[in-house]
């Protein structure tokens, strides 16, 4: 996932992106609403993670512009008010989630997952393409109900692909979700890392869940499963 | 720029409207009267003519004889301002009163038998008189023209000393009047404003702290601002002492989990053991914190609450937690009689609202149902909240109910949401009651009376 994060108290952003991170996601992070702001309308996200009480843009005006411009990234508020009226205006500017200040890391991921989830479309964690079944908080992954061992950065990318089922996915938003900003996109460790994921997912060749479209990028090609 | 005072204002409106009356009243009475000077002039000249009708001799040839020993003495002395004439119509005979010797009246009218003048007029010499002409024939055969205009003229003296005394009267009256109705008027202003400035008094008493309210009884419409002050002056000294308590609370209850913190670190625990017990002890003052502040920030009574819009108030606590709970799909409904409002703080009623309806879409399956409701003819506001979850253990509802327990201390799986509802139906002096719901889960309902309502 790749996650914008806008916290102003800096050791609370450290200790935030660092625990991200250490799981696997892509974190860029601002310590004001406006470079929040400004990151957010340029680059794609997966999901925001904002705190309300910045000093020079308020958390809600933040969030009340990005929709204004129509990014529709979910988004989770961080308040240190446990005041409703607080928790309410964020949500009426178009916030999706809150927590509030102060909160547990395991909490803030599994909100995050979940946002993210629903955001593709999943009411459940667990994701079926007939054959092939993901579990995305625990993380595994499953092809007719066999286990498989995937790495962290294939599971990502799988996953990725399999959020966006039936849509063509660039090469370079690929690298950019999975990777941080200053990555070097020359790389084929897309193409690798793609190859791998057949190999392991589809060893006979029968299931092709995933499909390259020469100059375009890659679609997740299984057919959802309703849930 | 400082503004009028009362005083001042009414005073000033009374005086205005005080001067245009008395003005007004004087002009007419000074018309009236001298309406009345004039007419009794006319009247006494106007018996002077038909007396020397009565005596004046006319001569076969016309010419006019006054007999010796005119019965109107003042005709013959000029100090006592009355002149006479009489003047046949075509100029030829005239005779004049010995007062007027040797000038007769310039420029007399010539009247028609019976006809007659009244008007200002002036003597030969320039002296201003009224004066009286009446035109007379007569009836003698041997004059082919025999018409006479009689002229009796008195002096303005007697005019302008009546209407002078009579004004001089008039001015000191007027001017008495109107200090009686100003004193008047001043002494009752005094007496009116004096509840306010008892008022004002005894507030600056209140600031000093020598007095805890304003005492009564104060006129009936004053009695609204004096409850209000003292509704006010109660809610601020409550809120004074929840800051305090919430403070002296806070600062006790972060005592001991530092304590344990602090004997911890200055132990012998190992970096292994003490992970554990910070955490444990950092969820511990969160709790507290986070628990202390809500209790702080409920304004609780606070008397000149404006209306809030309750059923929307709900509305949007529900689109709210819908969105959050997306995943559960909760299908929710508010009951609540449309444009129903109640006057509170709307912080806490959302404070309230959002911790009860937090709660039901946490724990229902599926299900939440708010009613919203106005009691005792909307000096009260019932809120019950429903939900098809597992409903509340009936020993936790007695234990969140029971009165000074600490919500801080725990109530395991219930956070302290349902605590703080506790806690904020107390400082409003409501009701909170548990019972099932028809749903299959809990039903909490709360009795809110209305902050001010007796």
């Amino acid at each position: 996932m790749r996650i914008l994060l806008i916290e102003d108290e800096d050791e609370l952003r450290e200790q935030i992106a660092e625990a991200l991170e250490g799981r696997g996601e892509v974190v860029e992070t601002a310590a004001t609403g406006e470079e929040g702001l400004y990151l957010g309308s340029e680059y794609p996200f997966d999901v925001a993670v904002v705190d309300l009480g910045l000093p020079d843009l308020e958390g809600q005006e933040v969030i009340r512009r990005w929709r204004e411009q129509g990014r529709d990234f979910p988004i989770l508020i961080l308040t240190a008010r446990a005041r409703w009226q607080d928790k309410v205006a964020g949500l009426e500017a178009g916030a999706d989630d809150y927590l509030v200040k102060p909160f547990h890391m395991e909490e803030l991921q599994a909100r995050l997952r979940a946002l993210v989830r629903r955001a593709a479309g999943w009411s459940q964690p667990v994701w079926r393409f007939g054959p092939l079944v993901m579990d995305t908080s625990a993380q595994t992954v499953q092809v007719d109900g066999r286990p498989v061992e995937l790495t962290a950065f294939e599971y990502k990318l799988l996953h990725h692909l399999a959020r966006n089922a039936g849509q063509v996915v660039s090469k370079l938003e690929l690298t950019e979700h999975l990777y941080a900003q200053d990555y070097d996109r020359d790389s084929n460790v897309i193409e690798v890392l793609i190859g791998r994921l057949r190999r392991k997912l589809d060893p006979e060749g029968t299931l092709k869940p995933i499909e390259t479209l020469r100059g375009r990028g890659y679609r997740f090609a299984l057919p959802r499963d309703e849930g | 720029m400082r503004r009028l005072s009362l005083t001042a204002r009414l005073i000033l409106g009374a005086g205005l409207v005080l001067t245009l009356v008395l003005s007004l009243t004087a002009y007419v009475l000074d018309a009236v009267f001298r309406d009345s000077v004039e007419e009794a002039i006319l009247d006494r000249l106007r018996s002077h003519v038909w007396t020397l009708i009565a005596v004046a001799e006319i001569g076969e040839d016309g010419s006019i004889r006054m007999p010796k020993g005119l019965p109107e003495a003042p005709f013959y002395q000029a100090e006592f301002g009355l002149y006479a004439q009489i003047e046949s119509n075509d100029g030829r005979h005239r005779w004049i009163s010995p007062s007027l010797e040797p000038h007769p009246i310039p420029n007399t009218p010539r009247l028609a038998a019976t006809q007659e003048v009244f008007q200002r007029h002036r003597l030969a010499d320039g002296q201003p008189v009224y004066l009286y002409s009446f035109g007379v024939s007569w009836g003698l055969a041997s004059l082919h023209h025999d018409l006479y205009t009689v002229s009796v003229a008195e002096d303005l003296s007697y005019y302008q000393e009546q209407v002078g005394r009579f004004r001089r009267y008039l001015l000191a009256w007027m001017l008495a009047v109107a200090g009686i109705l100003l004193t008047v008027q001043g002494l009752i202003l005094r007496w009116s404003l004096r509840p306010l400035r008892r008022a004002a008094k005894e507030l600056e008493a209140v600031q000093e702290g020598r007095q805890t309210r304003l005492q009564g009884p104060y006129p009936r419409e004053l009695e609204p601002l004096t409850d209000n002050l003292n509704g006010l002056i109660r809610f601020t000294r409550d809120n004074l002492r929840r800051y305090r308590n919430a403070l002296a609370d806070l600062a006790h209850s972060l005592n001991t989990p530092l304590a344990v913190l602090r004997a911890a670190v200055e132990g012998k625990a190992s970096d292994k053991e003490l992970r554990p017990l910070v955490a444990e002890q950092v969820e511990r003052m969160s709790q507290i914190v986070g628990y202390q502040l809500n209790r702080a920030a409920t304004a609780g009574r606070a008397p000149l609450n404006k209306p809030v819009p309750v059923c929307s108030l709900a509305e949007r606590l529900g689109r709210t937690l819908a969105k959050v709970h997306q995943d559960k799909g909760v299908e929710w409904v508010v009951r609540c009689p449309p444009g129903f409002t109640f006057a509170a703080d709307e912080g806490d009623l959302m404070e309230l609202l959002g911790n009860l309806m937090e709660n039901a879409f946490k724990w229902c399956r599926k299900q939440v149902r708010v009613t919203l409701e106005p009691l005792a003819a909307g000096n009260a506001l019932l809120i019950r909240v429903e939900d098809d979850g597992p409903g509340i253990p009936r020993e936790a509802r007695e234990r969140i109910t029971r009165r000074g327990q600490r919500a801080d201390q725990g109530t395991p799986g219930f956070g302290i949401g349902l605590a703080m509802v506790a806690e904020m139906v107390v400082a409003y002096g409501g009701t909170l009651d548990f019972d099932d719901s028809d749903l299959g889960g809990a039903r909490v309902q709360v009795v809110l009376p209305r902050p001010g309502a007796a």
